[in-house]
């Protein structure tokens, strides 16, 4: 398609209507209560942030105010809300004197139920520690302001105007600025509170259909993206965009995805594939570079894992997993295998050693009864025999302690038995270079000196 | 973390007060340094059971904008700001703005309306000039009076009742009610509305209006007068047995189903008008509503009213006064009626230019029944001072239409819930 096409199919009408109407607002200053009550709020509101900052900033300030015991005596949950209860104070002067008084109260209660949630939030982790509230915070704050911005609009009587104007002509549907505000908030509602009849939805598969618990989990992502898509496509519907439309956007996605977003789509397909695969899921264990990792979230982008080694963070983009090797440990086993190599002198009988070293094995906890543990003889080395002791354990990302676990017993049970583990043994003579025959050769010079001597004594 | 520099937001917060203002002074004193704008919000009220669409809202918007345009020689400067609302929303958003001082300078709606507006003290009564004393009919003029003898709004242009039809579907419009019973008969479907202010045509076929107005008076209505009103109840009850009379809701469900060709005929409004011609264009037929037995028929109109309100300031008040002066002057009202040819001037001058101006409408002109108008009138401003009254009177007619009392009894009851207590 061309960008000729395109203009004609996606028209931007101009928003001077907006700027209109907010230039309209104007109208409202040269009435004497309006700017009477706006002048008040801000005059609150900065002495308020003022003293916050100065407070924040300042420390001769801050010990002034800790000298004269402020600050014991009003705790900072109350504090907060002394500015709101000063505007609504005023709010209340105003309507006593019938003087229009609701820019003061709508101010009063706005800046109060913001300041409110901080009490709230101290007052349920208190009481309720495992209640989510962080998660309540995210979703309520964007809310409010939403919220506030449309009462704002309708006291100034202008939403019904604002959400009337055209902002744009998205083929052959006539996208508004209330479409828009609308279609913003309930993307957000459906990609913040979907997880939720996700979870839901998951939870009653695993109930019903007896599926497990870690299938759960990315049975759960998969009914999350579904929500979100179904959400979307919804939004999309509501603000009158076509099926046509969406063919149209399709076509023209599939352009920009061979040029821009080729990456994002790529990763996105490719969680969606992993999820219905089942070889990616969270709490999986994956072998990355050597290393086990957790599987710990499946985004739409990227996997994050957990690496056992460190608890370092990694960030997988999905479409790796397709194209690089990964082992995983859980895909269908989540048993691991691993060894302990241990070379041990020549005079000791290898029988005896394999049976100690399966003695050993056997004796740890954490080692697997089946598959059996073995204990190989594997080389006649310089200077020992070595042996390679393997063993099974449950859980892959226990194997690195149960290793170290057993290269302890075995030193102490090699010493309890007299047992010797050789270790080459290394000489050093400190040296020059170039080699000054005077001085780097002197400790051999006097080293041959000494055995001529003893020679010589020796013969007489 | 803390940014280097202590007091920032501070300044910030400053700047944007001081740029806030300076726009502020910039817009109102502006203009290009020509004329100072003098900006008016004006809040219009949409009639009953009408919601706020896109289409309406647009056209209000290029309406109100032409009017501005036309006016600038008038009122210098002049800008408005439209916001429209649903008669069910008014009165609330009114109230909170002006509590908070962000009120319109004017509202413009039907007499009821703007009589419930100030009802609820949210506007402010209208100080009638002599001159716009002389120049409104003094029988519309005493529609908008409150019972303290206050102007509540100024009427500026009233819409009347027609019948819109499609001419695909109907060649010959019903002359009477007779006719019309007889093209349902024969598979033309008619569309007509439940609400009282809107069957008042039929009534005044009848002459049933005399009753309600004895009864009004605190009179014994004659035993004729009752008779007229017991055969207009019993035509409405006919009426609605039959299959292709329709009786809806609303107007607007009424011009849906005519656009969309499922009723042949309805009764409609000269404001609705712009919105039928725009969808129907050549196929659109307007004539008068048809006549009863009695009489012919005489609709009621609906009074355009502008009303002050409470929180404008001491220029916006001046400039929205200036332009009531103006509105209802001959010239404004023979020009905006001849231009939008929608709504009727309020100004008895004016309206014989009308006449004049444009032949075929005769039949249509207001003050040519005056008894007839003059009854109405009367019943309509009793129904614009009590919506109680107008809702108890609606109830009555809803019973008649769907048969749950008979016409004797409905008679009855409106004739008592008319007197005066």
């Amino acid at each position: 398609m061309t960008s000729s096409a395109f203009s004609d199919l996606l028209i931007t009408v101009a928003p001077g209507e907006i700027l209109v109407e907010m230039v309209s607002w104007v109208a409202f200053v040269q009435r004497w209560p309006v700017l009477i009550q706006l002048l008040l709020v801000l005059v609150v509101l900065l002495i308020a942030r003022t003293r916050s900052i100065l407070l924040r900033r300042n420390q001769r300030f801050q010990r002034m105010l800790n000298r004269a015991g402020l600050h014991q005596r009003v705790p900072d949950a109350v504090r907060v809300l002394i500015g709101p209860a000063v505007v609504l104070l005023m709010a209340g002067v105003f309507a006593l004197l019938k003087i229009p008084y609701g820019l003061l109260r709508y101010f009063g209660l706005l800046w109060l139920g913001w300041n409110l949630f901080t009490p709230l939030k101290m007052l349920v982790e208190k009481t309720n520690p495992r209640f989510p509230i962080g998660e309540v915070e995210t979703i309520f704050k964007p809310i409010y302001a939403f919220s506030a911005t449309l009462s704002l609009l309708s006291l100034l009587g202008s939403r019904e105007n604002l959400a009337r104007i055209g902002v744009a002509n998205f083929f052959g549907v006539e996208i508004t600025l209330g479409k828009i505000y609308t279609a913003i908030v309930a993307i957000y509602l459906i990609v913040t509170i979907a997880s939720r009849p996700a979870a839901l939805m998951a939870w009653l598969s695993g109930v019903v259909f007896g599926i497990e618990k870690r299938n759960q989990r990315g049975l759960e992502l998969l009914f999350r993206y579904s929500v979100i898509g179904i959400g979307i496509m919804g939004v999309a519907y509501y603000i009158g965009i076509n099926g046509n439309a969406f063919v149209a956007i399709a076509g023209g996605l599939s352009v920009g995805i061979g040029f821009g977003t080729k990456e994002i789509i790529s990763n996105f397909i490719s969680s969606i594939w992993l999820l219905f695969e089942g070889s990616v899921r969270p709490g999986e264990i994956l072998m990355i570079n050597g290393d086990p990792c957790t599987v710990r979230k499946l985004s739409l982008r990227a996997t994050y894992l957990r690496r056992g080694r460190d608890g370092a963070e990694l960030l997988i983009p999905n479409q790796s997993f397709f194209t690089q090797e990964a082992t995983s440990y859980t895909a269908n086993e989540t048993s691991r295998r691993d060894s302990v190599i241990v070379g041990v002198a020549y005079q000791h009988d290898p029988d005896k050693i394999i049976d100690i070293l399966l003695e050993l094995a056997a004796d740890h906890p954490k080692v697997k009864k089946y598959p059996p543990s073995a204990a190989f003889v594997t080389e006649f080395a310089e200077s020992s025999i070595n042996y390679k002791m393997l063993f099974w354990v449950a859980d892959p990302l226990d194997a690195f302690n149960v290793a170290s676990d057993l290269r302890r017993a075995i030193w102490k049970r090699f010493e309890k038995d007299n047992i010797t583990i050789p270790f080459p043994q290394r000489q050093i003579y400190p040296m020059e270079w170039p080699p000054n025959t005077q001085k780097s050769l002197r400790p051999q010079l006097q080293a041959e000196q000494v055995i001529d001597q003893d020679a010589a004594e020796s013969m007489s | 973390m803390t940014p280097p520099l202590s007091g920032q937001p501070v300044c910030r917060q400053l700047l944007f007060i001081g740029l806030f203002c300076a726009t502020g002074l910039l817009s109102s004193c502006g203009g290009g340094g020509r004329t100072p704008i003098r900006l008016l919000r004006v809040a219009s009220v949409l009639p009953t059971n009408e919601s706020v669409t896109p289409v309406n809202s647009g056209r209000s918007r290029e309406r109100l904008r032409s009017f501005q345009n036309n006016l600038r020689d008038v009122v210098p400067g002049l800008r408005i700001q439209p916001s429209l609302y649903s008669e069910a929303a008014v009165e609330s958003e009114l109230e909170r703005q002006t509590i908070s001082g962000l009120g319109p300078d004017l509202v413009t709606g039907d007499a009821r309306v703007i009589q419930e507006l100030s009802q609820a003290k949210l506007l402010d009564p209208v100080p009638v000039t002599p001159e716009q004393r002389n120049a409104i009919a003094p029988g519309l003029l005493q529609r908008v009076i409150n019972s303290r003898g206050e102007v509540t709004g100024l009427p500026v242009s009233q819409s009347i009742q027609l019948a819109c039809f499609d001419k695909r579907k109907l060649k010959e419009p019903p002359s009477s009610l007779a006719l019309m019973s007889k093209q349902s008969s024969a598979g033309q479907v008619f569309g007509i509305t439940q609400n009282f202010e809107d069957l008042y045509w039929s009534m005044s076929g009848f002459k049933a209006g005399s009753a309600l107005v004895s009864s009004l008076r605190g009179k014994q209505p004659t035993e004729q007068q009752t008779q007229r009103l017991v055969s207009w109840l019993s035509w409405l009850r006919d009426a609605s047995y039959q299959q292709n009379v329709m009786f809806l809701r609303d107007q607007a469900t009424l011009r849906k189903q005519l656009i969309s060709g499922q009723l042949h005929w309805i009764s409609c409004w000269t404001s609705q008008l712009p919105e039928l011609r725009e969808a129907m264009k050549g196929n659109l037929g307007i004539t008068s509503l048809p006549a009863g037995p009695a009489a012919s028929a005489s609709p009621i109109s609906k009074l355009q009213v502008w009303g002050l309100g409470r929180n404008s300031s001491p220029r916006q008040r001046q400039t929205a006064e200036e332009l009531m002066q103006f509105i209802v002057q001959p010239w404004a009202q023979k020009t905006w009626a001849l231009r939008y040819r929608t709504n009727y001037p309020v100004n008895p001058a004016a309206a014989t230019i009308i006449n004049r101006q444009i032949p075929g409408i005769e039949n249509l002109y207001l003050f040519k029944a005056k008894q007839e108008i003059k009854v109405g009138d009367e019943i309509v401003a009793a129904i614009d001072a009590n919506p109680k009254l107008a809702k108890t009177i609606q109830n009555i007619l809803n019973e008649v239409i769907f048969q749950a009392i008979t016409p004797a009894r409905a008679s009855e009851k409106i004739q008592a819930i008319m007197r005066p207590s």
